[in-house]
């Protein structure tokens, strides 16, 4: 691949990930420093790969492949510094609950209910999780993280669930 | 229970418009270069090791008397490079373009190389230096005459105590790769 077709390709996969990166990168590290770093690292790592970009699958997807894989190495490497013990979705249970989903909305406690929800999620529910937050579909979903889109739709559905019962006020989360 | 419609909460994950700098080419090609220099540099540490060991040994060889010590000089020289050698295919450059693989692929494949390659550090790394080693520490302690037998299994000792623990360490290691790994099997998403 010439230097000029990287060059492009790279910017196009900026443009159309660079947010949804940003917003990812944040829901797996929350040091900023260390954000710092994952961010450059996506970027390289991305870089590094396009030259075997040939169109095999939709840019974005590959994208989501390279950020996913990185970020969760990112996390295996800081691992031994973790305190909390990850759990999957079908584990989790939450303490609060929220009022109405408008209101929340607006005063962000929708926002921090979700991080909470996804910080304490493993790799697998947690990548899951943040692709169908970025619109990602369950079929481009199972293509990127090799499972299949029946368990994509069931994860997607228990986090949905487990929100409607923190908004409703129920305080219930199984 | 209130309805959560995939658009509304996906528009508010979305409302975080987190700044992302996209680096310029020059700035990644220059980085992409630091990330090959570090395994080149990785790699020359352990040649240059092996080297040592070949260069002091090889000295040995040379100038130390009796077969044991000539033998045993002579194995350690050929266990290095042995070890060198592995080293280097089992901690080949990373392919840029498997990272583009599925996630779950991507993951089981490589932690499962690190955990081969961790279990197997008794064969590959320990056992071909024993040999060598063996037969210099036996050579030495014939040349020490009367007081060669107890510095013999007291340095001995400390080498097998130390293997041991190299071994134990690498063997804990991998368990807990494979403890990691366990969310790429089907089970780990759930299926």
């Amino acid at each position: 691949m010439r230097r000029s077709d990287r060059d492009r390709l790279f910017a196009d996969a900026m443009a159309q990930c660079g947010r949804a990166l940003a917003r990812m990168a944040r829901a797996y590290e929350a040091d900023a420093d260390l954000r710092r770093d994952l961010e450059q690292d996506i970027q390289i790592a991305l870089w590094q790969s396009l030259p075997g970009f040939e169109g095999q699958c939709a840019l974005p997807t590959w994208v989501w492949r390279v950020a996913h894989n990185r970020a969760i190495s990112h996390i295996l490497r800081h691992l031994r510094h973790r305190r909390e013990r990850w759990v999957n979705i079908e584990e989790l249970e939450l303490e609060s609950s929220l009022p109405d989903p408008s209101e929340a909305a607006e005063n962000g406690q929708a926002m921090m209910l979700i991080r909470s929800i996804i910080d304490r999620l493993g790799p697998p529910d947690r990548q899951i999780l943040l692709l169908y937050l970025e619109g990602v579909s369950a079929a481009e979903t199972a293509d990127i993280v090799g499972i299949s889109a029946d368990l994509v739709a069931q994860k997607v559905h228990r986090f949905k669930n487990m929100l409607s019962h923190q908004f409703s006020g129920s305080g219930e989360s199984r | 229970m209130t309805d959560i419609d995939d658009g509304s909460l996906q528009r508010i994950w979305q409302a975080d418009t987190a700044a992302f700098t996209p680096m310029d080419a020059d700035q990644l090609q220059w980085q992409a270069d630091r990330f090959g220099d570090a395994i080149i540099r990785r790699n020359r540490r352990e040649y240059v090791a092996a080297g040592l060991c070949v260069i002091f040994f090889g000295a040995t060889l040379w100038i130390l008397p009796g077969w044991l010590l000539k033998a045993g000089s002579l194995l350690i020289i050929l266990a290095s490079l042995f070890v060198a050698w592995q080293l280097s295919r089992r901690t080949s450059r990373p392919d840029p373009v498997a990272a583009a693989t599925d996630v779950r692929t991507y993951f089981r494949d490589r932690l499962e190389t690190e955990a081969q390659m961790l279990e197997a550090i008794g064969r590959w790394y320990l056992a071909p230096l024993l040999p060598g080693l063996g037969l210099f520490l036996a050579g030495q302690a014939i040349v020490m005459g009367s007081q060669g037998r107890i510095w013999f299994i007291m340095t001995a000792g400390t080498l097998v105590l130390l293997f041991t623990i190299i071994w134990l360490v690498n063997r804990r290691a991998a368990a807990q790769l494979r403890q990691q790994m366990s969310w790429t099997d089907p089970t780990g998403y759930g299926e």
